[in-house]
């Protein structure tokens, strides 16, 4: 994500995801007491960790693995917060703290529940650095899903690659399209039935990356499904929800998840629909769906996962399997050897010219040796 | 010989139901969305693969593969056995039946 990128969206967080933020302001204060630590996961600007801090928290550790963190410790210097709030960039999975804290809070929601990653964040946060009978928020997250007619969508996301332009038959290209979990809104009216749960992960005690499920619904009217609606009804805590269900996302302005099928399906009144999840924490999902009319065997069935909208390379993937034997490659030995001169005496400026005398056929230009550099330090010095 | 003595050459097996496979290139990655192992099969690895999804018994994976590979039979039954049994070990595959065909 670019400065700018980042800007845009904490700017839509904080001003147009409706009463998100009031709700998570009532969940932090019902479950903070005075006196309390708070460790915020994904503070982004530091809002939810300064809003910790006025219900009562005595420290809030505050962990962004973005630059956005730089806007967070702005905010909280702002604010006189500067000695109660510790900023932390980095992975939350890295972090090492010297006390167990009382709440752990994170607002790591995505269209279709949690960001891809964020249950293996909150839970290692929970099983690390939460003390026993600690807080997590949010607590329980529901996942709901139901056809959907959406032929504007889908005419402009997925049958896009089935025209031609300039003579080229663009087709090949759309089952990549298909493969994909895709952001859309969607009304109520939208929709050929109210979204059903398919799966709920309970924050507090939840500790498998699988999530899925399955869920038959009766189609109401005559229509035509293009793919199913994926949405989410959060438990942040007590009573306290938010959601972006269609027809009750006032809380959020989030939009849906659309996932589409291989061909739109029309289906009349009394038409039976299986619906599957599976998602391994958001990395990589499938969604199935069987069409039935009422005692036939399907007419209609779709597999389709996000693993087939990967823009893989044959040595990409086998690079995924576990029986891959990784072998150093030219750049890979000329990283080893710099990473090997990162002895805490040996200035940048010195590494740069030691790299371009050393590695003159990878790095031909100064432009490439300072950015290899730099990107090395980054991550690594 | 075979590394699980209750398998039989008239079994015939599955993807298991959490298993995704995506082929490119003649090869083939799977992953168990459930466990998360990921497994990648090669070019011969996904010849048995797709034979086994088409619905052939072991004995006529053998059989086909036999023609098509130089390779001696017990060879190709030994390496084709240790290598559904690592699929089965890893709930890649699961046996659907054993009865002859």
């Amino acid at each position: 994500m670019s400065q700018l990128d980042l800007l845009q969206f904490h700017a839509f967080c904080l001003t147009r995801t409706g009463t998100r933020l009031d709700q998570y302001a009532q969940a932090i204060a019902a479950a903070v007491r005075e006196g309390d630590t708070v460790l915020d996961l994904g503070t982004g600007t530091g809002i939810l960790a300064v809003l910790a801090y006025r219900a009562g928290a005595r420290r809030v550790y505050a962990i962004e693995s973005s630059d956005a963190i730089r806007l967070g410790e702005l905010l909280a210097a702002s604010t006189g917060l500067t000695d109660r709030i510790h900023f932390i960039q980095g992975s939350s999975s890295q972090v090492v703290l010297d006390e167990h804290v009382d709440v752990v809070v994170g607002d790591i929601h995505d269209t279709f529940g949690l960001q891809p990653g964020g249950l293996a964040a909150l839970t290692d946060a929970r099983q690390r650095l939460l003390r026993p009978g600690g807080v997590v928020i949010p607590h329980v997250i529901e996942l709901r899903i139901a056809p959907v007619a959406a032929a504007d969508f889908y005419a402009r996301e997925i049958d896009v690659w089935a025209q031609c332009v300039h003579g080229i038959d663009l087709r090949p290209i759309r089952p990549f399209a298909v493969s994909h979990v895709h952001a859309g809104r969607f009304d109520e009216g939208d929709l050929l039935c109210r979204p059903e749960p398919i799966a709920v992960i309970d924050l507090r005690q939840s500790a498998a990356a699988h999530v899925g499920g399955t869920t038959t619904v009766t189609v109401g009217g005559d229509g035509v499904v293009h793919g199913l609606c994926g949405c989410f009804v959060t438990t942040l805590a007590g009573d306290i929800r938010m959601g972006n269900v269609p027809g009750d996302s006032r809380t959020t302005n989030f939009a849906q998840a659309f996932l589409p099928f291989e061909r739109p399906v029309p289906v009349s009144a009394g038409d039976s629909i299986e619906m599957t999840l599976d998602t391994r924490d958001g990395h990589v999902v499938r969604w199935r769906a069987a069409f039935s009319r009422a005692g036939e065997q399907p007419h209609a069935r779709f597999d389709h996962s996000t693993l087939h909208g990967l823009l893989l390379s044959r040595a990409a993937l086998r690079r995924q399997a576990f029986e891959y034997r990784p072998a150093l490659t030219a750049r890979g030995r000329m990283e080893r050897a710099l990473l090997e001169r990162f002895d805490g005496s040996t200035t940048a400026s010195e590494l740069q010219r030691w790299l371009q005398e050393r590695f003159r056929d990878l790095l031909p230009t100064d432009q490439e040796a300072e950015s290899f550099l730099k990107a090395t330090i980054a991550r690594c010095g | 010989m075979f590394s699980d003595v209750s398998r039989q050459l008239t079994d015939r097996l599955r993807a298991h139901s959490s298993v995704l496979s995506r082929e490119l290139g003649g090869e083939t990655v799977l992953l168990n969305l459930e466990s998360g192992v990921y497994y990648g099969l090669d070019a011969i690895g996904t010849r048995v693969w797709n034979l086994l999804a088409q619905g052939h018994a072991l004995a006529d994976v053998c059989s086909i593969m036999v023609e098509e590979y130089d390779v001696p039979p017990e060879t190709l039954q030994r390496d084709l056995m240790t290598l559904v049994d690592e699929l089965c070990d890893k709930q890649l595959l699961v046996t659907v039946s054993s009865a002859p065909a």
